[in-house]
């Protein structure tokens, strides 16, 4: 029996038979059942207070930014966004969006202004519920390109100008709603990803991906009531959202939600006071936690914590062992993307670990490691032994149902009814699967995809710059750093100061989490003959690496012999 | 090393790390995070380039004290004048 099997039989679906809602089975069926003063979500904010949020409030709260969302005309299937830090507002508008059949689309805080207005753009926002600060220096100035966007609501102070306040909206509408009919397939949830090319992809999910939310949270991180679960991701990502947000919830525990950012003592803290039992946690944290060293845990009573997990890129082995050190208990490494929508390949709690190893897939998964073969426009795959690109058999219940506007892109990431994950995997002789690599350009910081044309084209709109490649390189703590490789237009020299400009700038169009750390200045870049800047040849020639098949670099003069650097920062 | 040179240290290197933050602004008693909307990266390449340019090692322990410029400069000092008093005798 798969897991998405056993999950059915948990849930509960509709009153009448009107279907399967997310929020219907993470926050009111948890009320109807008669356990609505159980704690939903426990904001931990940065003074020190906390907030709480019983399954009763946040019942009543969504209720109303449904009706809100009604009164503002807002229909099923139209998208609502946010742009906020993690705060109750962002929970409570999840959910009411979902109440209304209306699509999640969660944007990332830190984002800068040109991240926000691309997905804004491509995502066809109609609401945005925002800060005014958030809304001044990153909407307001580009809301006229953005005719999709009928209302900003803002949650704290004024609402400025063509804005309207979180406030009134909440104070005007009822407490009662009952969700209308949802079907399975219905959109529910938009995360946005990065691929090689073009902008970022939207993925689209219907309902049925709670099926795989509450399926792998009790076969992966053994949730259940009464467990108190801390995911550290923020919910601007999909790990936020899946199980920041809806997995807890859905299996009835108790959500923690630090509103502050990482910093290894109020971490330990927190696991501690909150008597954490799963965590659900990502590798660059757990590096810096290692950094941190071993005084630390043990200062903080951590007996509560049953279950630790990772996700977000591989966790070397040496990490998973710490935590059986240093916390008490192994890190279980996870892996999904924002395609899957759920857990696909786990290492399980109560099965051996296999340090290093992504895990086994799940009952219900079926995983394969092929080979890719472009025929024409056509994708053809055959199994193949050693390494390969993951694929997993199309059907389970969070996959993927669209990129928004982009149906080629779509269905070129399926071939032969298999789903293309981009990820370069190997599989030994029990059936574990270990990461080796992706098989594209798309970088990976800090558990993040970042796609380095959306970088590239914003180094692009510097004045001085007349060409950028983008790579990720090894970091020992978030897994790749960005560098950026620029050549400056004809007449302009490079040196510290304009590197450090042209750092600024894109940190201030693209935020520090999706800019370079690092700009280089070269005379040329690698490109093949049809123009296409070779990051890959960038790549192994800064790693010291084979430099491959070059059978397509065009002739570059200037770049054959070595190149002089100058380097912009340390 | 005394506490003015220290501080002129500590904000080129932020300088460096985050060009894009108004350093004039800098309120010295609240974080860097809270006023530059700096990330958890930024911090550690910071404390990676002061303990590079100090020649120091500062104690896991004591990151946290890093995270604004007056803690930054109360928790250097002292180890900047630990390891010139050991160097001199």
């Amino acid at each position: 029996m798969s897991v998405w099997d056993d999950a059915r039989l948990r849930l509960d679906g509709l009153p009448d038979g009107r279907g399967l809602n997310i929020a219907h089975e993470a926050v009111d069926r948890h009320v109807i059942r008669g356990h609505g003063d159980r704690l939903a979500l426990r904001f931990l904010r940065r003074d020190g207070s906390v907030g709480d949020l019983s399954y009763r409030d946040l019942g009543r709260d969504s209720s109303r930014f449904a009706n809100g969302l009604d009164a503002l005309g807002i229909c099923p299937g139209d998208v609502v966004a946010t742009l906020l830090e993690r705060v109750p507002e962002l929970y409570v508008t999840a959910f009411g969006t979902l109440k209304a059949r209306a699509v999640l689309c969660t944007l990332y805080a830190a984002f800068g202004p040109e991240p926000v207005r691309v997905r804004l753009a491509k995502g066809r926002v109609k609401v945005l519920v925002t800060t005014a600060a958030q809304y001044a220096r990153k909407v307001e100035p580009v809301r006229r390109e953005l005719p999709d966007l009928t209302s900003v609501i803002i949650i704290d102070g004024d609402p400025p100008p063509g804005t309207a306040g979180w406030q009134q909206l909440m104070s005007a509408a009822s407490d009662r709603w009952s969700i209308p009919a949802t079907s399975e397939d219905d959109p529910a949830l938009i995360h946005f990803t990065s691929g090689t090319t073009g902008t970022p992809k939207a993925a689209l999910h219907v309902h049925q991906a709670v099926v795989a939310h509450e399926a792998t949270a009790v076969a992966v991180l053994a949730l259940g009531p009464g467990d108190v679960f801390w995911c550290t991701a923020d919910p601007g990502w999909v790990t936020g959202v899946s199980y920041g947000i809806v997995a807890p919830l859905v299996c009835g525990a108790t959500g923690i939600v630090d509103e502050a950012g990482f910093e290894p003592e109020r971490w330990y803290r927190i696991l501690a006071e909150q008597r954490v039992s799963v965590w659900y946690t990502a590798p660059t944290a757990i590096r810096m936690l290692i950094k941190a060293g071993d005084t630390l845990p043990r200062r903080h009573d951590l007996r509560a914590l049953r279950v630790a997990a990772s996700v977000g890129e591989p966790l070397d082995a040496g990490a998973v062992l710490w935590g059986r050190e240093a916390l008490g208990q192994p890190f279980h490494d996870t892996w999904w993307q924002t395609e899957t929508g759920a857990i696909m390949i786990a290492n399980r709690p109560g099965e051996p670990i296999r340090p290093g190893a992504m895990g086994r897939p799940l009952a219900g998964v079926e995983a394969a490691v092929v080979t890719r073969h472009q025929d024409g426009e056509a994708v053809r795959i055959e199994p193949t032994e050693g390494s390969g690109e993951l694929a997993l058999r199309a059907g389970w219940p969070s996959m993927f149902r669209g990129y928004l506007g982009d149906d080629a892109r779509y269905r070129a990431a399926f071939a032969g009814g298999f789903y293309l994950t981009g990820d370069l995997v190997r599989r030994d002789g029990d059936g574990w699967f270990w990461f080796v690599g992706r098989a594209d350009d798309v970088i990976k910081s800090a558990g993040r995809l970042i796609g380095p044309i959306e970088v590239e084209s914003v180094l692009l709109q510097h004045p001085a710059v007349a060409e950028a490649g983008v790579i990720g390189l090894p970091d020992p703590t978030v897994g790749e750093m960005l560098k950026a490789f620029v050549t400056l237009k004809d007449g302009i020299a490079g040196d510290a100061a304009l590197g450090r400009d042209i750092l600024a700038h894109a940190r201030r169009r693209l935020g520090p989490a999706t800019a370079p750390r690092e700009v280089v200045f070269r005379p040329a870049l690698p490109k093949t003959r049809s123009g296409k800047i070779m990051r890959r040849l960038l790549k192994a020639r800064e790693l010291g690496l084979p430099e491959g098949d070059l059978s397509t670099l065009e002739d570059e003069p200037a770049a054959s012999s070595a190149p002089p650097e100058a380097k912009a920062s340390s | 090393m005394d506490r003015e040179q220290i501080r002129s240290l500590i904000l080129e290197t932020l300088a460096e790390v985050a060009p894009d933050a108004d350093l004039a602004q800098l309120d010295p008693d609240s974080t860097f995070h809270d006023q530059l909307g700096t990330d958890s990266v930024d911090f550690l390449n910071l404390v990676l380039a002061l303990e590079q340019k100090l020649d120091l090692h500062v104690p896991e322990g004591d990151y946290p004290r890093l995270a604004s410029l007056t803690g930054a400069i109360d928790c250097l000092h002292p180890l900047v004048q630990k390891k010139a008093g050991a160097s001199a005798s």
